[in-house]
């Protein structure tokens, strides 16, 4: 591949990345549908890239103990462990032999948009209107505003990864929920361990 | 001598979207008419069910732990 094609399939992966973050929001079940069915592995790098943006961004707004590039490495471990734990559950399950991790990454690096766009606007707040909160009518109303907008990024996140879940490994509903449980078993004391070493107050994830 | 197509392609790429996965069986014929009913809503448009119910959910947490919400929000500012 020449310079002037890896030009080319970087502003069509560019193109299309905008275009299913965008239908994420309209219609997450479609466009989950085709992201994995899709093969262009640019897509996850660009997500990644904006997430390694995002850590110098959010470094720059406050100190934190570790280097952005520290944080980014222990994002990209979270995804592969999110990513190996699913492939093993499918091969365990559904008595494969091999699976295929193209889809597990497209899909898995796609649920990380919703935690990306919570983390910035965030981060933006935090710069706009630093904490703390004050008891003040206005202070309650940005209060109220800001938790809405939270657990609404949170309902869509958890559908979003539902069907994370549901294309890259087939299971049906009911294994979605067990093999989440089993997840978030893992993952809640994981994320205590995060904190404890100050790499994140609340997880990448 | 090659076949002609019945179909064309993007029906056929439609169809083969449709069935890249089997439906969502949950073994009983109500609990099958629930989760339909319940993510039919979901699957296209979902901020039309998720702003209201997410603000519901904020107000009624307020209600209910009233100037906790306050704390939780410092809190949750501070995450990143």
């Amino acid at each position: 591949m020449d310079f002037k094609d890896l030009i080319f399939s970087l502003f069509a992966s560019s193109v299309l990345f905008i275009r299913r973050s965008i239908f994420l929001v309209i219609a997450p079940y479609k466009t989950m549908r085709k992201v994995a069915r899709d093969e262009d592995s640019i897509q996850p790098v660009l997500i990644m890239g904006l997430i390694l943006v995002y850590f110098f961004f959010a470094s720059s707004l406050r100190s934190h103990v570790y280097h952005p590039i520290i944080l980014f490495e222990v994002t990209l471990i979270n995804l592969a462990l999110t990513i190996l734990f699913f492939a093993i559950l499918r091969l365990v399950f559904l008595s494969e032999k091999k699976v295929n991790l193209r889809p597990f990454l497209i899909l898995f690096t796609y649920t990380l948009i919703p935690t990306l766009i919570w983390f910035l606007v965030n981060s933006f707040l935090f710069r706009l209107l630093p904490p703390p909160r004050t008891f003040s009518l206005l202070g309650r109303g940005f209060s109220l505003i800001y938790l809405s907008f939270s657990i609404a990024i949170l309902f869509w996140k958890i559908i979003i990864t539902y069907l994370a879940i549901r294309y890259s490994t087939t299971f049906t509903f009911f294994r979605i929920i067990y093999s989440s449980l089993l997840y978030l078993l893992i993952v809640i004391p994981y994320s205590v361990l995060l904190y404890s070493f100050g790499l994140f107050r609340i997880p990448f994830l | 001598m090659s076949r002609p197509k019945l179909y064309p392609q993007r029906v056929i790429d439609e169809f083969e979207n449709i069935f890249l996965l089997a439906p969502n069986n949950l073994h009983s014929q109500r609990l099958n008419r629930y989760y339909k009913y319940l993510t039919k809503p979901l699957k296209s448009m979902p901020f039309y069910l998720i702003i209201p119910l997410s603000v519901s959910i904020a107000m009624l947490a307020y209600a209910l732990l009233g100037r906790l919400i306050i704390h939780l929000v410092t809190l949750l500012q501070h995450g990143f």
